[in-house]
Parts: C-alpha cells; sequence; structure tokens
C-alpha cells in the first residue's frame, strides 16, 4: 500500500501535470495497488467521455458587419442613467412623501399652542401667585380689550401672559385650587381663580382686626366675591385686594378663540401630493429600465 | 487568401490585421473560436438563446475592444469576453426571470439541421445526442465555477495556464476547481450509468 493520493493528485496527473518526482511515485504506486487502479481508470474515462461527446453546434455564424462594429457613439443609443441617478430619485421621492405626510398630519392636527409659547411658559421659574401680582396687571391693550363685553365664554389663552408657569391651557386649569371662588369647573376666568383666597384672606384679617379701617376694604371684597360669583354670565371684572396688600388686577381671559391654522397651506400640500406621486412614477420606471 | 484556410492559419497575424482594422481578419479568428465561444456561454446560462444572444455581445465587444488586446492566447481573451457577458447575462436574468424556450422544448436542433453531420450514421448521431444530453444535465448540477473550469479543460481543451488566464484565477485554482469536478462529475456518470450508450458507459469493476 502506497501513499495515500488526492483526487486532485490524480487529476494532475492525467493532465501531466504533476511534479515529476510525484509523477514517478504514483506510478510506482499504480503498478501493484488495484484500487489506486481503478480510481485513475474511473477519472481517465470521465475525462474521455467528457472530450468524446460532441459540442453544440451554434445556430448561427457571429461573422460581423461594418454596421454592427460601427461606434457606439454614432448608434442611436439610449439614453442610460447612472445608478446614482436612481438613488437620487429614491431619496427625492421618499423625502417628498415624508413631508406630503407632515403637512396632512398638521393639517388634520393643528397644534393647540405653538411650540416656542409653550417652553417658555413651561421654564418660568415664577409661582402662580408672584406671577398675578408681577404680570397679571400687565399690559394696557389687555385691559382695554376687555372692556369690550365677552362675546362667548370660550377658553383663551392671551399669547403673552404666562399663566401659572405650567405652561399650556389646559394645565392652567388644573392648576387652579379645587373650589377656589365658585371659578372652578368654569371654563372661564381662570386667572382670577387663584385672587380669590387672597382677597377671603384679607376679609378675615379684617374681622380679627376689628378697626373700621378695614371697613372699606371689607366692603370692596365682599363686592369681589359676589362679583366674582357672577362672573360666568358677566363681561370682565376686576378685584381690588387691600390698600396693604399687593394690588392684583385681573381680568377675565380673552374670550376670543385663537388656535393656531396650520402652517402649511393646502395648495402646498397639494403640491406635494403630486410631486410624490409623480417622483414615485418616474423612479419605478427608472429602476425596471435598470 | 482564404483566411480560414487552415493551411494558412497564422492567429498572430491575423489579430495585428484585425487591430488594424480588417474586420474580414478578426472574423476568420471567430469562426474558428465560435463553436468553442457559443459552448461555453451554453454551459454558463444553461439556455440556448441567451447562449447565444451572449456570444453575439461578446464577439462585437471583442472587436471594439481589440486594442487592449496585449498579445497571449487570443482564445482565453476571446473566451474571457464571453464569460464576462455570460455573468452579465446572468445577473440580468436574476432581476428579470423570464421562461426559456428550452422549457417548450429541445427546438434548436431541427431548427437548424444543416448543422448536423449527414456523414454520421442516423444511429451514431442519436447515440451521440443522448450522451451530450446525459453529460449536460450532469454539468448543469456541477457548482458554476467547477463546471466553468471542467468545460473550458475537458470540453474545450484549453490549458491550466489559459484557464487562469480567462477567469482571472490562480493556477492552483485552476487545478483544484478542476479534480473537485472530476469527482463530482464520475460519481453523477456511475448514479445513471445503466442511462448512458453502452459503450459509453464507465466501467468499475477492479
Amino acid at each position: 500500500m502506497g501513499r495515500p493520493w488526492t483526487e486532485e493528485q490524480l487529476s494532475a496527473y492525467l493532465d501531466h501535470q504533476l511534479p515529476s518526482g510525484e509523477q514517478r511515485a504514483l506510478e510506482a504506486d499504480l503498478a501493484h495497488d488495484a484500487e489506486l487502479q481503478q480510481r485513475v481508470a474511473l477519472l481517465r474515462q470521465t475525462i474521455a467521455l467528457l472530450q468524446t461527446a460532441p459540442l453544440r453546434e451554434p445556430p448561427r455564424n457571429y461573422l460581423l458587419t461594418p454596421a454592427m462594429v460601427a461606434s457606439p457613439a454614432a448608434a442611436p443609443a439610449r439614453p442610460r442613467r447612472s445608478p446614482s441617478s436612481l438613488w437620487a430619485m429614491r431619496l427625492a421621492t421618499v423625502v417628498s412623501a415624508a413631508a406630503f405626510v407632515v403637512a396632512v398630519g398638521l393639517n388634520l392636527n393643528p397644534a393647540p399652542m405653538p411650540t416656542e409659547q409653550r417652553e417658555s411658559a413651561a421654564l418660568s421659574p415664577e409661582t402662580p401667585e408672584a406671577m398675578l401680582y408681577q404680570e397679571a396687571p400687565i399690559t394696557e391693550t389687555q385691559a382695554l380689550s376687555r372692556s369690550a363685553p365677552a362675546p362667548l365664554p370660550q377658553p383663551t389663552v392671551a399669547a403673552e401672559e404666562p399663566v401659572y408657569g405650567l405652561g399650556g391651557f389646559e394645565e392652567g386649569y388644573l392648576s387652579a385650587p379645587p373650589g377656589a371662588g365658585g371659578l372652578g369647573g368654569g371654563e372661564e376666568g381662570f386667572a382670577a381663580a387663584p385672587a380669590v383666597p387672597e382677597a377671603t384672606a384679607t376679609l378675615d384679617a379684617c374681622a380679627e382686626d376689628g378697626s373700621g379701617e378695614c371697613a372699606e376694604a371689607t366692603a370692596d371684597v365682599t363686592m369681589t366675591l359676589k362679583t366674582v360669583a357672577a362672573f360666568s354670565e358677566t363681561a370682565p371684572i376686576t378685584i381690588t385686594a387691600a390698600p396693604e396688600e399687593p394690588t392684583a388686577t385681573l381680568e377675565a381671559p380673552e374670550t376670543e378663540t385663537s388656535y393656531p391654522q396650520s402652517t402649511v397651506p393646502l395648495w402646498v400640500t397639494g403640491l406635494l401630493g403630486v410631486a410624490t406621486a409623480g417622483l414615485g412614477y418616474g423612479t419605478w420606471r427608472l429602476s425596471r429600465r435598470h | 487568401m482564404e483566411l480560414t484556410d487552415a493551411a494558412s492559419w497564422d492567429e498572430t497575424a491575423l489579430v495585428h490585421a484585425a487591430q488594424r482594422g480588417n474586420l474580414d481578419a478578426f472574423n476568420a479568428l471567430l469562426l474558428h473560436y465560435q463553436t468553442q465561444a457559443y459552448n461555453l456561454a451554453y454551459h454558463l446560462l444553461q439556455d440556448p438563446a441567451a447562449a447565444d444572444d451572449a456570444t453575439q455581445e461578446a464577439c462585437i465587444s471583442a472587436y471594439r475592444n481589440l486594442a487592449q488586446f496585449r498579445g497571449g492566447s487570443f482564445r482565453a481573451w476571446l473566451l474571457r469576453i464571453v464569460t464576462n457577458a455570460c455573468y452579465d447575462a446572468l445577473r440580468h436574468a436574476k432581476r428579470r426571470p423570464s421562461v426559456s424556450w428550452e422549457a417548450f422544448g429541445d427546438l434548436e436542433e431541427e431548427a437548424n439541421p444543416h448543422l448536423r453531420d449527414r456523414a454520421e450514421l442516423p444511429e451514431e448521431a442519436v447515440e451521440r445526442d443522448e450522451l451530450r444530453q446525459l453529460l449536460e444535465d450532469a454539468l448543469a448540477r456541477l457548482p458554476e465555477d467547477q463546471r466553468t473550469v471542467l468545460v473550458l479543460v475537458d470540453r474545450l481543451g484549453l490549458s491550466y495556464e489559459e484557464v487562469a488566464e480567462t477567469l482571472q484565477i490562480q493556477l492552483g485554482t485552476v487545478k483544484s476547481r478542476l479534480a473537485r469536478a472530476r469527482g463530482k462529475m464520475r460519481d453523477l456518470l456511475l448514479e445513471q450509468r445503466e442511462l448512458l450508450p453502452y459503450r459509453y458507459r464507465l466501467d468499475n469493476r477492479v
């Protein structure tokens, strides 16, 4: 029994591709190894069969004519777009589709408050009371506007007025003390709600004092509470606290509804839709061509 | 001078003439190698029509790029272009699968009856066709890289060096792929021994 010969060595041997030393060694083993003889014989028959079987005849001649080998530049070749243009088209389609979806979403669900206002209100360090004292009486414009009768008791937040430092329309309501001054639960007059305990506190202080100096303030506060109780059906009111106390002029909120409108006009949304459809079709055609 | 005359065959002169723009010289080279080019394309693509197209494309491409031929084996250079054309066709077919006419029967022989050797006896022709069909079926079951090397060496008669040049692979890779392919072919032919014509059956007796 000689050395173990691999298929690769036997194959190379039949093609006379073995190094001369290996070839002699293999021939020496072949002389007395019947199994090796059979392996070589089968491989030789296989090769012979492959070489014996006829080749397929080509269906025609492939001779060239001058017209066939004309310069490709002269031929009316179809303009081919490069693969990079296909990717650019795909990207443009995706971007356009995303913009269209965002535009439709904005039209269907307009945001209740501009983002920057919500952020500024949320970041304010002021407490609700402090804000009332410092900023509630605020602008002359607001005061003038409140002189008009409130047309409808609708929820309104003045754009420049930070409300309770909690940001957001709904949070302002929720922050009002429960049962405060008969204003809670109503959608209007939320800014006046914290002032009612203040007025009540002033009234209590005057009652304990027992002097006549507070009589006038007591009358004012009593009037205020009555007025506040009827707030939901009346025009804007003004609450004036006792002279010793910090003055808090509270106004009823603006009754004009001012939901922000969508920043994307309908015609822009439509244009984005058409562009998305066109780009999608073009990309499909281009990808098929590639 | 008849360019295809075997006695006056000078491949180097024909190549040089073709590089100078002589289309007849190039056509003489094509006539000499077109059967090998077509068979390589057929074994790579397994479809007569696709092989026909790929061979024609390769011939045109070879003529247009003849200036890039720097000597060596013109056959290996031409078959490399055929191989590349077939790979392009395979990539294209993967993107757009289609049904071949081959699926409706072997029609190409009937379409080209003049290509048969009239001197051959009908029984011999049938036997050789059976053998060829069996071999092609067995070849189709080999991995593509092994099948290509086997066809180039054992069917088309290229040397190891020419195969390495054609496929742009190392000589050692040619040897190992060829050995694996031959071993698998031997096993396949032994499995189908009874299907082979009697005089072509492998003899596995010790």
